[in-house]
């Protein structure tokens, strides 16, 4: 480049500071969010796995009682399996630690007594390993929730009503708990009810009274976790089933079919399309404004670059010292953005750790992933440094005369000329200004389509997030569910509860294990409720808006159960529960996000062993709201109780859980609205710029500025019309799909997008490009119109 | 009562740290139905009148009067009135909407104006367009689009018509058409043209010559016999 045109760059540079602000505050604001979402995602993802082969995580789990030795060895020789550990899990109430706390459901599962687990493996946070007897070893997101510390002691109830006291030796993470969900109906981490500990196999039998027995197989496969092989693990399931073929009640889940594994999966399956799909519509939209920016600063360039080529600067020469603007840009934002990406990568990251994970991951490891970042780079410098060079090419190759001289007017394309004479005359100038400028024209759409899409895809998110857990919650119509140690019969197990104050009613309930086969055969193995069809406590709609349990002649089963086995309303499904299996008929699909519980109707269950008497395991109580948290201390202490579950708690840790998803639905938004306002307000401004002379020639022939300001307005308002009816359907569904992709056996989404999110959707880019047109009509206003005279140019 | 009044009009720029004096105490009338020619050389303050006069800009000082109307000290809003109906602009670069065909152009003009404004379709025959009332400007020659530009200018009626170098832009041949276009309305219409121009020549054809240098009127001489525009030696 020649000497002079570099200290033009420079004195360019400096002249025009703001615009060139602006220009690399969106390429930095797009490199850094392409550079932080979808890195952190490949490093949540590796992080995971890493905490899984170091701590050995188990791929199959199966819950049987007394398995045999025989069986055991068996599991050990499947080809593929590395090694099977035997386990005993007992369920246990943990007293209130406190007078304001209530009893905790605490899941003691034993390690062996002389060495450490082959699967499963625990690592130990704070405190020692277990020493003595007495000692056990608590999970670390339940210490800190409940501020348990190392040398704390614990007062443990078994389901014979013994009370023990146990002392906490040490805090541990363990992959099986990565997420701490409790079982396929619960799968999300409730702390404040839910609790794990690990004690040695020999003291958990002698409490428990069961000792040799074992209850769960821990099984894991060789080889690393991010080498997935279905089929091996196809095989291996295969040969589970049949080493347990004697064992009628063993149920067999896959580490995808467990609480946390599945949780887990359902995540990174649902966080890389959204990342990916948020970093590269950051980075096209910044570029596309970086694009609109730097063209219209070359073409206002347009006399001075006939003036150098009257000069004989050659078209190369200009192109150089054009494209050195988005170089510069390119360059310097880039490298910043990339910067500032891997930093912000950690915030992704660590939302993650704190939200789902419950703040400990022993694999996190944050490593700038180099090759996408240096993608990112490169896809920006190039795409500025073209911005700025293209529309210098273009605007070089006019005859220096010509372009010396202002623009001619352009004859308007054959579309443009279409006869439109039964409209009103300012339509049909608002309309051919429209046709005859088509570039102009689809780029304001684009800008507005791209907008929208940005705009409700967030929206989609949040509303599904928002209605599909708001239904969920509604669903429980009591505050307190009580689990008891075992069946006992429905019209005698809430008896003793009238005597509480506080309770205003109680429903007995029926919870457990069940497995659903469809007419193809396929199993799913899930939770099923059984309850009063006579105004139950479960308030449930199916997704067609009717009530559930209008009837005893089926089953409702969730929309999740619909979506894995491809079943439907009047469609027959076996289920098997409780050593027994019964044909059923789907009499609806309910809308539940969490779990694919099967509802069954006691009248149902009745019908199918005449004169017997109801059994429930559960009572759903309902209680005054300021009696809640005493009822719930008297509930624990009552006989045969297992757990009291507080509904309220239960959301509060829910949406707790949640907050990961509804902080990166608040960032995706944020920026998509910042993005759409820039992208809009400039494609406005741009298309007004071009149009400033010919507005200003509308004043000089006298129309008003609301006469002029009707005529922009009709024109924009018709291109949002085009861009919301494009951009508005295609963002929902894009919004839909990537929560989709967080869909699995226990959790699925319904698309929603809600009549008032469609409203201020639609009234933020009015809104947005009402803004735009501001500045643009203020320009027309404050034109020299005694400039006019001599002027030319549309 | 003149038509147009002008009484120590001023008006000054800033160009950096420049005041360029652009008219310095201009004085003048025209009569109603007069066809007159501001003459002078580039930078003599001559479209900077045009522009006071049309309500495109503002003088700093002096008095303007339209008819009984002061528009010296207009707001923009009454500016903007007082251009819609009372003026009629013809540019150099003739400036025709692009989007609208050479009807619609005068239509729009037409239909602007609270004054009883003429059929667009019988302006144009005028001018004669007749048979290119359905073209767009980017159809349309030079001489024809200021033709149309005319048409608009007249259309609505105003009293008063404004030519900034009309023929700045045209060959000989097309820049007497034009003219002759615009002397034959003004003596049929009775409006009172003010045609800017630097070339002397045209001046021929003017009941009234002003003629301006370095901001101030010169001299103002009264043509009782002008020209037809075919005689001017251009």
């Amino acid at each position: 480049m020649l000497k002079s045109l570099r200290r033009k760059t420079i004195g360019d540079l400096r002249a025009n500071r703001g615009q060139f602000l602006a220009v690399w505050l969106m390429v930095t604001l797009g490199t850094t969010f392409f550079g932080a979402m979808y890195p952190a995602a490949v490093n949540l993802l590796d992080s995971v796995f890493r905490t899984y082969d170091r701590l050995e995580y188990m791929d199959f789990q199966v819950q049987v009682d007394s398995p045999s030795e025989d069986t055991l060895q068996a599991v050990r020789a499947i080809p593929g399996v590395e090694s099977a550990e035997p386990r005993l899990v007992v369920e246990s109430s943990l007293q209130p630690m406190s007078v304001t706390e209530h009893a905790i459901i605490l899941r003691l599962i034993s390690v062996p007594d002389e060495r450490e687990s082959g699967v499963n493996r625990n690592e130990l946070i704070e405190g020692h390993d277990l020493r003595n007897s007495g000692d056990l070893l608590l999970l670390e997101s339940f210490a800190n929730y409940h501020d348990l510390k190392p040398g704390d002691t614990l007062r443990v109830t078994l389901a014979d009503q013994t009370t023990v006291e146990l002392r906490i030796a040490g805090l541990v993470f363990n992959p099986e708990y990565l997420v701490a969900g409790r079982n396929r109906l619960v799968t999300f981490p409730t702390p404040s009810t839910f609790g794990v500990a690990w004690m040695p196999y020999s003291d958990l039998a002698e409490l428990a009274g069961q000792p040799g027995e074992y209850n769960d197989i821990v099984v894991r496969l060789e080889g690393a976790s991010e080498n997935k092989d279905a089929e091996r693990d196809d095989r291996v399931r295969l040969a589970l089933t049949t080493a347990f073929e004697d064992y009628p009640d063993a149920v067999i889940y896959s580490r995808l079919e467990t609480a946390s594994g599945g949780v887990i999966d359902a995540n990174i399956n649902g966080n890389f399309p959204a990342m990916a799909f948020f970093s590269g519509l950051f980075l096209t939209g910044a570029a596309v404004i970086t694009g609109i920016l730097l063209a219209r600063m070359v073409e206002s360039e347009r006399q001075r670059i006939g003036t150098m080529r009257a000069m004989g600067i050659t078209r190369r020469e200009l192109v150089t010292h054009y494209l050195a603007f988005g170089f510069i840009i390119g360059l310097t934002g880039g490298f910043v953005g990339s910067i500032l990406g891997y930093l912000n990568s950690f915030w992704f990251m660590n939302t993650f750790l704190d939200y789902i994970v419950g703040g400990t991951l022993p694999g996190y490891k944050n490593i700038p992933q180099i090759p996408f970042i240096l993608l990112g780079y490169g896809i920006v410098l190039v795409s500025s440094t073209i911005a700025g060079a293209y529309p210098a090419w273009v605007q070089s190759a006019t005859p220096p005369g010509i372009a010396l001289r202002p623009a001619t007017p352009k004859t308007p394309n054959a579309i443009s000329r279409t006869p439109l004479g039964f409209l009103p005359l300012v339509l049909r100038q608002t309309i051919r200004n429209l046709l005859r400028a088509p570039g102009r024209s689809s780029s304001t759409a684009l800008g507005v389509i791209a907008g929208a899409m940005m705009v409700f895809s967030s929206l989609a998110l949040w509303d599904t997030m928002a209605v599909c857990f708001g239904d969920y919650y509604d669903a429980s119509a009591f505050d307190l569910q009580v689990t008891y140690n075992g069946l006992l019969p429905a019209d005698s197990i809430g008896a003793d509860l009238d005597q509480i104050d506080g309770i205003t009613g109680t429903q007995p309930a029926l919870i457990g294990p069940a497995a659903l086969v469809d007419a193809d055969g396929e199993r799913l193995d899930t939770i099923a409720v059984v309850l009063s069809e006579n105004e139950p406590f479960f308030d449930l709609t199916t997704v067609d808006g009717d009530d559930a349990f209008s009837n005893s002649d089926g089953v409702w089963i969730s929309h999740n159960i619909q979506r894995i086995l491809g079943v439907g309303v009047g469609d027959t499904l076996t289920i098997r529960a409780l050593g027994q299996a019964h044909d059923v008929t789907i009499q609806g699909i309910v809308l539940y996000t969490v779990g694919s519980p099967v509802f069954v109707p006691q009248g149902l269950v009745m019908a199918w062993a005449p004169g017997s008497t109801a059994v429930a395991n559960t009572i759903l109580v309902r209680a005054n709201d300021e009696a809640i948290p005493a009822v719930q201390n008297a509930l624990a202490q009552m006989p045969g109780v297992a757990m009291v579950e507080n509904i309220q708690q239960w959301e509060k840790d829910l949406k707790h859980f949640l907050n990961y998803f509804a902080a990166n639905t608040v960032l995706f938004g944020s920026f998509g609205v910042i993005l759409t306002i820039a992208l809009l307000y400039n494609t406005v401004n741009a298309s007004l710029r071009e149009r400033r002379d010919e507005l200003s020639i509308l004043r000089a022939l006298g129309s008003t500025r609301r006469e002029i300001a009707l005529t922009v307005t009709l024109e924009l308002l018709i291109m949002v019309t085009v861009g919301v009816l494009i951009g508005v359907p295609l963002g929902r569904e894009a919004g839909y799909w990537l929560l989709f992709r967080y869909n699995t056996d226990f959790f699925g989404y319904i698309g929603y997008l809600t009549m008032p999110s469609y409203l201020v959707g639609i009234a933020v880019l009015l809104a947005t490009v009402f803004l735009a047109e501001i500045p643009g009509l203020r320009a027309v206003q404050k034109t020299d119109l005694g400039q006019i005279s001599k002027s030319q140019s549309f | 009562m003149s038509q147009i009044s002008m009484r120590d009009v001023r008006k000054t720029y800033r160009m950096g740290n420049n005041i360029i004096t652009a008219l310095d105490g201009v004085s003048l009338q025209i009569e109603p139905g007069d066809f007159a020619v501001v003459l002078g050389p580039s930078g003599s303050g001559k479209t900077t009148l045009l522009n006071i006069l049309g309500g495109l800009e503002s003088a700093d000082g002096g008095e303007i009067l339209n008819g009984d109307e002061s528009i010296s000290a207009m707001s923009e809003n009454k500016l903007t009135t007082y251009r819609r109906h009372q003026v009629g602009f013809i540019f150099q670069f003739f400036n025709l909407l692009p989007t609208l065909t050479a009807l619609e152009n005068v239509s729009l003009s037409a239909e602007m104006s609270n004054r009883r404004a003429y059929n667009p379709v019988d302006m144009l025959e005028r001018v004669g367009l007749g048979d290119r009332m359905d073209h767009y400007p980017g159809q349309l020659s030079g001489g024809q689009q200021q033709r149309v530009a005319i048409a608009r200018a007249l259309a609505k009626n105003p009293a008063l018509i404004l030519a900034d170098e009309p023929t700045g832009s045209m060959d000989v041949a097309t820049g007497i058409d034009v003219l002759r276009v615009m002397r034959d309305l003004n003596r049929e219409t009775q409006q009172t043209f003010v045609l800017v121009t630097h070339n002397s020549a045209i001046a021929g054809i003017a009941d009234r010559v002003i003629r301006m240098g370095s901001g101030k009127v010169q001299n103002i001489i009264q043509n009782d016999s002008p020209f037809e525009p075919e005689e001017i030696d251009w």
